[in-house]
């Protein structure tokens, strides 16, 4: 094959289409991966604070169609703008699940950095709680009486086994959630919006039991895996550098990586080639289905099939292209059609106050009978008792609905903290990424920002230092982000066309979005494989009928005799 | 999970260092001399290894580098910012027989310099010194004389012109050793011309890193990971969380994913 000759070009780096193009290439296909904007990441991308603003004004002042609307952010920028990596998507991952795996099979966990989330907190009107996340923060949790206990322990057993048999849910399915725990388990008001909005991160309050649930136990597994919190927060600003790492995996394995390049045409070359089955091709049709030409660029590249986020796809292709249908259709959606979003510099950490000492002093070693499996092994994280005020670098606090005076009655907000330790930050700063799930797009001069203002300011309040009250942020950026969620009209075949465009991503909570993403990305790189093994039938493997692995196993790595750094 | 701490008891010392310069002067040639002392004629532009690791004794201390290739996303001006990040070292590579390559070469050291942590050591490396030795340097006692018959070896890359066969060996040099070390002595740089192809000066470059490279600094860096100096909240770094491997579960027992 030519240098400008490629089995697949994918257009936009974000996380779904670099975690396809490093299967791809680990799966020995060539592959070129443009993207016209000069950072990796697309719309997931990690930014220092100076790129961001340059994205927000730019998005603003913009007339193309955008999912990032209503933009306002305050004028003076803070110094240090390299120090800081600020992703457009807020996420954490679960140490369970489809992320996770793909980061530990393909190798690229070890381009990142990965840590613990610290704690899970919860807001009311008279402060801040921590979530208990294990069975022993439930028994040595002062603030649950013994009876809730008992109903909360019933239920998580429930809820961490195959529950889809179980009677419990027979006919439940469909229920609201936050109807499903008082019903089926007598769960108290408080108890059950703590388990829904900070245990589950159900973004409204009609979601409905059963997918729930299964995320839900999801979290539960995943909790003790690498410690005691089911969450990771990557490094760097997290999803946007995982992306970069999925990218230079497939440049390792011979990707080419094109950015800054906007492109100038996409022409397919045989336009009628899947109807005419029965007329002889009059000559030898070339193995290529696209030509590509980008700005800038010296070679017209050719390549047998596209991969394309829907912002690439160029408009007298959009017949012949297969949109893949939307991962979950219906029930959140219905529920949750836009966010409110806002990016936060804070220059003093908040701060998890210790509740009033409690009356009972029946607290004592009773409490290790159970769960012991979440018994940390280096000792060093078990949460202390909380014997005085904590500050907090990383963590979510998640606002209930009704929970702020001006805020939402129906939905939850979830505030992402990020500082220092996951080296997103300079010193003594911290990003807070608050997000509120909107059941419509608001009317014209609402805007974000004056949606979140009164989340803003209840955060405020919970930072360390009580003379500087009120705390001034240092820096604001607030907008609407609504999904793009056209539908092309397109064959419904996947095998008919050469041109794929991945699944569009639901709006996701914080935990859920990571994985919802790579599960969209393995679907795409096995429907681009079965096209390209039906385009370029067998090759070396010949009547080999597996299907091929997502991510193939790594080598071992000889040069590694010490491995345990 | 090791507890920075106390881990570091072998006084092994991480170090990421990153390879820049030009297609074809010979990056990866550099890296594969110095990792496992091979050269390969023809190779291939660079494909397959995420990162290289090779120890480097030095005194009482074993320095570990973790050495990134540029996996080709240089090509179009596309490194990752995950590439400059945490290096503490560079190898810029040049090829004594293209004026050109130098020019590139300089214009990585700004790069490196706006990109890259401040402390980093940069070494500048003017590779393919064997194809311009064999007659008339007298520096040149190392090189075997046959060098010169498979002069373009040390490039893979089609159309790359090693200079035309049976010209003088010396007229094949566009970069005077003179000029170039000027340069990276006015720039900060470590200096060296290397030939990938013979190993002459390859294992110099990284020793002279090793020395230049402040190894208590990175040794207390990695220390603090656990728990950083100076977080405004007193306690802050009892609560900061150390990495996590993601291929080591805390719990025992072979995770079931890892498929």
């Amino acid at each position: 094959m030519e240098e400008s000759q490629f089995d697949v070009i994918v257009f936009g780096t974000g996380l779904v289409n670099s975690i396809t193009a490093a299967a791809l290439s680990k799966c020995g296909y060539k592959v070129a991966h443009i993207d016209s904007n000069p950072y990796y990441g697309g719309d997931e991308a990690s930014l220092s604070l100076e790129e961001l603003v340059k994205w927000a004004d730019r998005t603003a002042s913009s007339n193309a169609p955008s999912r990032f609307q209503r933009l306002t952010r305050s004028v003076e920028v803070p110094s240090q703008s390299r120090q800081y990596s600020i992703c457009l998507q807020p996420g954490v991952i679960p140490s369970v699940g489809p992320l996770i795996s793909s980061l530990v099979s393909s190798g690229v966990a070890k381009y990142s950095g990965f840590r613990l989330l610290e704690a899970v907190i919860v807001y009311d009107s008279t402060g801040v709680k921590n979530v208990p996340g294990s069975k022993e923060d439930i028994f040595k949790s002062k603030e649950i009486s013994l009876l809730e206990k008992r109903r909360l322990m019933r239920f998580l057993t429930f809820a961490a086994t195959d529950f889809e048999d179980k009677k419990e849910l027979e006919g439940m399915e469909d229920m609201p959630f936050l109807e499903f725990l008082p019903k089926v388990f007598s769960l108290g008001k408080e108890i059950t919006s703590v388990i829904g909005y900070s245990l589950a991160f159900c973004m409204s309050s009609t979601e409905p039991t059963l997918p729930t649930l299964q995320r839900l136990r999801n979290y539960l597994r995943s909790g003790g895996r690498y410690g005691a919190s089911p969450f990771l927060i990557g490094d760097y600003g997290g999803i946007g550098d995982i992306a970069q790492g999925f990218c230079r995996a497939s440049a390792v394995c011979g990707g080419v990586y094109i950015l800054s390049r906007a492109v100038q045409k996409i022409s397919r070359l045989h336009p009628e080639s899947t109807d005419a089955l029965d007329t002889p091709p009059t000559e030898p049709p070339s193995t290529f289905n696209y030509t590509v030409d980008l700005d800038d660029f010296p070679d017209t590249l050719s390549c047998k099939l596209i991969i394309s986020s829907l912002t690439y796809v160029p408009p007298e292709l959009q017949s012949s292209i297969y949109q893949f249908p939307s991962v979950s259709p219906g029930a959140v959606q219905a529920a949750v059609n836009a966010l409110a979003r806002c990016i936060l510099i804070i220059d003093e950490p908040l701060v998890l106050r210790s509740p009033p000492p409690p009356q009972e002093p029946d607290q004592g070693p009773e409490s290790t009978e159970h769960g012991t499996s979440n018994v940390h092994q280096d000792g060093t994280q078990v949460p202390a008792p909380a014997a005085a005020d904590r500050a907090i670098d990383t963590a979510i606090v998640v606002f209930p609905p009704s929970s702020v005076d001006g805020g939402s009655e129906t939905h939850p907000v979830t505030v992402l903290i990020n500082g220092e330790s996951s080296l997103s930050t300079p010193k003594g700063k911290w990003l807070a990424y608050i997000t509120l799930p909107l059941g419509s797009i608001p009317e014209e001069p609402i805007t974000a920002e004056s949606l979140l203002r009164p989340y803003v300011d209840a955060l405020l309040r919970l930072a360390v230092n009580p003379s500087r009250v009120p705390l001034a942020p240092l820096f604001s950026l607030f907008y609407l982000e609504v999904p793009d969620e056209r539908v092309l009209p397109s064959e419904g075949d996947p095998q008919a066309s050469t041109y794929l465009v991945p699944a569009a991503l639901p709006i996701a909570s914080l935990p859920d979005f990571p994985d919802q993403a790579t599960t969209v990305a393995e679907a795409t790189f096995r429907a681009a494989v079965q096209i390209l093994q039906k385009l370029s039938p067998p090759r070396e493997n010949e009547g080999e009928e597996e299907s091929t692995p997502f991510w193939p196993p790594l080598p071992t790595d000889e040069d590694d005799e010490d491995s345990e750094w | 999970m090791v507890d920075a701490a106390s881990g570091n008891v072998d006084k092994s010392v991480q170090v990421k260092l990153v390879l820049l310069g030009e297609a074809a002067v010979g990056k990866s040639s550099v890296v594969l001399r110095f990792v496992s002392n091979e050269f390969q004629p023809n190779k291939e532009p660079t494909i397959g290894a995420a990162f290289l690791t090779q120890k480097c004794r030095l005194e009482d201390r074993i320095l570990r580098y973790e050495i990134w290739d540029t996996a080709g996303q240089e090509r179009f001006h596309s490194l990752a910012p995950m590439y400059y990040r945490n290096a503490q070292a560079a190898v810029v590579v040049y090829d004594v027989t293209k004026a050109s390559s130098l020019e590139k070469a300089k214009s990585w050291v700004k790069e490196l310099q706006r990109q890259a942590n401040p402390n980093i050591v940069i070494a500048l490396a003017g590779n393919k010194v064997d194809l311009v030795q064999s007659s008339a340097s007298s520096t040149s006692a190392a090189s075997p004389p046959e060098s010169e018959d498979e002069a373009d070896d040390a490039t893979a890359t089609p159309g790359e012109t090693a200079g035309s066969p049976g010209g003088e060996p010396d007229s094949l040099r566009q970069v005077p050793r003179e000029e170039a070390q000027a340069y990276a002595t006015e720039a900060g740089l470590l200096f060296f011309e290397t030939s990938a192809k013979t190993g002459e000066g390859i294992v110099d470059i990284f020793t002279e890193i090793a020395k230049k490279i402040p190894i208590e600094h990175i040794l207390a860096a990695t220390r603090g990971t656990a728990g950083r100096p100076g977080a405004s909240g007193g306690r802050a770094e009892s609560t900061r969380q150390p990495g996590v491997n993601l291929e080591e579960d805390a719990t025992k027992g072979k995770d079931a994913c890892n498929c």
